[in-house]
């Protein structure tokens, strides 16, 4: 029976067959504005506060204050989940992920602290900043690989700009890294922007294959019932399909 | 107390570095990562660094070839009375 750790969000977790697999890399691939942050920081507060893991926020460009803020928008107080030492919000660069001092790592002290079960990077892509597009993968591996050891599963998005999404993460070879890939994105229907989720990835475990809407409430991300009717919706422009009669 | 006070608000840039760190004290970054969010260079917040790591208010670490800078939580209370102070005296 595998170990899963599950998100708190209903509909993902039964497309995951119960959640992510313990201690696996997942990532969570999408355009700006497309939700990403949102299902880190609700993947932490579900874990922390519903299952009992502490978890670990890592994030490079978006400063705390904003995070809070958002976050208390959709009822999550991170403030006091810190307080109560079930989360840490770290704001750093990059590159102090990269560095090593002697046998030390820069997350070491915090998770000693916290006892992380969860830890996300926000934004993984990030390290493109500091390193070139070629050596990604290989200190992404590195990196993911220390919370493999520490036994933390990891959550780390990934701005993909493209028309797809996927295929930035192939360019850096990041989709042989991950154990799991989500995928969202915006899609134009009928002069309305609606957003997608797609689990393109899991390893060692069967998972819901289907493309489906998800809306971002004041509870925060939930996920609705597959597109029917379209077809080409990961280009971003769906096109309506005429259904058998039958169906 | 006096003497803190009139180092802490010495330059726009203290403040700066004051407010950045009181509003995000999960902050630890490199001094130019630091100088990157408050919209300058290192080489610009250099000196107001070194002075609030004499005053106790930052702490600077080396980690591997890197300086690492953090909020010193232990003063934060009192930090936060004088950033306090400072925020109500710039909006009045």
């Amino acid at each position: 029976m595998v170990d899963r750790v599950r998100t708190g969000v209903t509909q993902l977790d039964k497309m995951l067959c119960g959640g992510f697999v313990a201690g696996d890399t997942v990532i969570v691939a999408g355009g700006a504005g497309t939700g990403k942050t949102t299902l880190g920081l609700q993947y932490l507060v579900n874990g922390a506060t519903r299952f009992g893991e502490n978890g670990i926020f890592v994030t490079f460009e978006q400063m705390p204050n904003q995070i809070y803020r958002d976050a208390k928008n959709f009822g999550w107080d991170l403030r006091r989940l810190e307080q109560e030492n079930k989360l840490r919000l770290i704001c750093t660069s990059p590159e102090l992920l990269l560095e090593s001092h002697g046998t030390k790592h820069f997350l070491d002290e915090p998770i000693r602290q916290v006892k992380p079960r969860r830890i996300v990077i926000d934004s993984l892509s990030n390290l493109g900043m500091y390193i070139e597009e070629k050596e990604v993968r290989k200190e992404a591996y590195r990196l993911l690989n220390y919370f493999k050891t520490k036994q933390i599963s990891s959550l780390c998005t990934w701005e993909a700009p493209g028309i797809i999404g996927q295929s930035l993460l192939t360019n850096v070879g990041l989709s042989r890294v991950a154990d799991c890939i989500i995928l969202l994105r915006l899609v134009e229907i009928e002069s309305t922007m609606r957003k997608a989720l797609v689990v393109l990835k899991l390893r060692g475990s069967d998972h819901d294959k289907a493309l489906r809407e998800f809306k971002i409430t004041s509870q925060g991300i939930t996920v609705a019932k597959p597109f029917t009717g379209f077809e080409s919706i990961t280009t971003g422009v769906p096109r309506r399909v005429q259904l058998p009669r039958s169906f | 107390m006096d003497e803190i006070y009139s180092k802490l608000l010495s330059s726009d840039t203290k403040a700066d570095l004051l407010i950045l760190f009181h509003n995000n004290p999960g902050l630890t970054d490199t001094i130019e990562g630091v100088a990157r969010r408050i919209g300058r260079t290192a080489s610009e917040i250099e000196a107001d660094v070194k002075d609030l790591v004499d005053l106790g208010v930052l702490v600077k670490q080396r980690f591997g070839k890197l300086d690492v800078l953090s909020f010193d939580t232990n003063r934060d209370n009192q930090i936060q009375e004088i950033i306090s102070n400072q925020l109500k005296r710039r909006a009045d």
